[in-house]
């Protein structure tokens, strides 16, 4: 096998690893009403790896660990403010001011830190293969097991309360997940598209299916789509796989708009 | 041995950011149909929260069947107020009712059959796999009271049931809430406007930040206590059965 042939098995690999992740927490961060908190956990991901990589000149710190802790504390603030969104929002401000921060720290590394911004599909190497599939199999793991405390809260976060679910525990885990994902997106398609291949395909689907397990099975369909069509296109034509891919995935949604509800 | 009162309500006062939203409230009931009432912003479903241990009193004490609310859960059948459900995606009628009937990600046999017979009782068992998102305001509200009575709960807890819905449908959740009664459980209902339910209660709180009155209804709801309440006189009609009408919000449902 030679080397591309290497790079596109991983590159199939990621794809189905960032359909997993757009079909769950996609679909939840649209269930749940959080729709920010995509856009907001790739830019603190970005702070926290910045922030890991200054602190590299003093202790061996993978960065990847960095972006996963900033993005589960937006999660987190996000979870104890009654306007989530608004908390998101500035926790989104105040990440990227400490990224820019970081990364005047250590100009010499800094593309480093901008490489996590756009990302590369057919770059991946086996290790960011492996991070990303512990990753997925660890949120697909707490999906399966919370699926109905996660709806419940998503649906009815009274009436759940009242039948004894913890309510407050179950939301920080819920968007704590997504904020994860987002991380493990990331790897593939970078910070920017991360947004639209993990909530355009869930957008879509919640626009057009029926049930909750179909927007669940739709939003992957679309992803795993998208992604292999970028990687194929990106193998003929000299551009982005991932940019390709988020074309793809928000020009399926713009086509939804026009179902009637 | 005394029975075990429903409700224990002992000098309850709770604030939202030093705003005083209950100040010592008391009042207590026991195996009986119960309204509260007041104006918007009385503090009613701040009340039903504390009630059901969503929040805990700043003072005073809640007891529910002798225990503390977040205890006595199990046997309370919960139907909130529809502005706090999501409308925004396509959850299905029979996942609701199977959430209000098991606490079991498999239910049984026996809380699928509570759910669909809730579901028969409203009249509404054929939208059982329709979208919730896609039905009608009313009929939205119709299927949250069914999941509360899906649970066979001992203490049916109400908020604002009949918002949106029709007459019609409104007179048949009456109708239903008088059979559950007729079989022993024991209801509060938190109206804005009492009268449609005003043949079935027993008792009536009547509160404005404060417990103005309660007890009966021919007690509790006469002029002064009303204008106390709401701050205007509020006339009264004695219907043919006897009852006295606040003309509050709408029409004598009979």
């Amino acid at each position: 096998m030679n080397m591309l042939d290497e790079f596109i098995i991983r590159a199939i690999v990621a794809i189905f690893l960032l359909a997993i992740n757009s079909s769950l927490a996609g679909s939840f961060t649209i269930f749940r009403d959080v729709p920010f908190l995509v856009a907001g956990s790739a830019h603190a991901a970005l702070a926290g790896a910045a922030l890991f990589i200054v602190l590299e000149g003093w202790v061996a710190i993978n960065p990847f660990l960095g972006a996963v802790l900033f993005a589960i504390l937006i999660a987190v603030s996000a979870s104890r403010a009654k306007q989530a969104n608004v908390a998101i929002g500035i926790s989104f401000a105040f990440s990227m001011s400490l990224a820019v921060l970081f990364i005047s720290l250590i100009k010499e590394q800094a593309a480093r830190v901008w490489g996590l911004l756009f990302g590369d599909l057919l770059l991946l190497t086996d290790r960011d293969i492996l991070m990303m599939a512990t990753f997925t199999v660890i949120l697909l793991t707490i999906y399966l097991a919370f699926i109905r405390e996660f709806l419940f809260i998503s649906f009815d976060a009274e009436g759940a309360e009242v039948s004894g679910i913890n309510v407050a525990w179950f939301n920080v885990l819920l968007l704590s997940t997504i904020s994860l994902a987002t991380v493990v997106a990331m790897k593939a398609v970078g910070a920017i598209l991360v947004y639209a291949m993990l909530m355009a395909p869930a957008a879509a689907a919640n626009r057009v299916a029926g049930s909750v397990g179909r927007v669940f099975l739709l939003s992957g369909i679309f992803a795993l789509v998208a992604g292999f069509l970028g990687m194929l296109v990106a193998m003929i034509l000299p551009v982005a796989p991932s940019a390709v891919a988020a074309l793809m995935v928000t020009t399926i949604y713009f086509i939804t708009l026009k179902r009637r509800e | 041995m005394p029975e075990v009162k429903m409700i224990e309500v002992k000098d309850v006062s709770y604030s939202y950011n030093g705003k005083k939203a209950l100040d010592k409230i008391s009042f207590e009931t026991e195996n009986e149909f119960v309204a509260i009432m007041g104006p918007n912003g009385s503090g009613k479903s701040t009340l039903v929260k504390l009630i059901v241990g969503m929040l805990k009193p700043d003072e005073g004490s809640i007891k529910v069947f002798g225990m503390e609310p977040e205890n006595a859960r199990d046997l309370i059948g919960y139907m909130p107020q529809r502005e706090t459900i999501a409308k925004h995606f396509p959850i299905r009628v029979k996942d609701i009712m199977i959430m209000g009937a098991s606490s079991r990600r498999f239910p049984t046999r026996e809380e699928m059959g509570n759910a669909m017979e809730a579901l028969q009782k409203i009249g509404m068992k054929h939208l059982w796999e329709k979208r919730f998102s896609a039905l009608s305001q009313g009929q939205q509200q119709r299927i949250m009271f069914a999941r509360a009575l899906a649970k066979k709960p001992r203490l049916l807890i109400l908020d604002e049931p009949f918002n949106a819905v029709d007459v019609p449908s409104r007179n048949m959740m009456v109708e239903i809430l008088k059979e559950e009664r007729e079989k022993g459980t024991e209801i509060i209902v938190v109206v804005h406007n009492i009268n449609p339910i005003l043949h079935q209660i027993e008792k009536v709180v009547l509160l404005n930040r404060k417990c103005i009155a309660w007890g009966k209804p021919a007690h509790v709801l006469t002029p002064e206590n009303l204008k106390e309440t709401y701050g205007a006189d509020i006339q009264i009609v004695r219907c043919e059965e006897g009852y006295c009408h606040p003309l509050i919000g709408d029409e004598h449902a009979g």
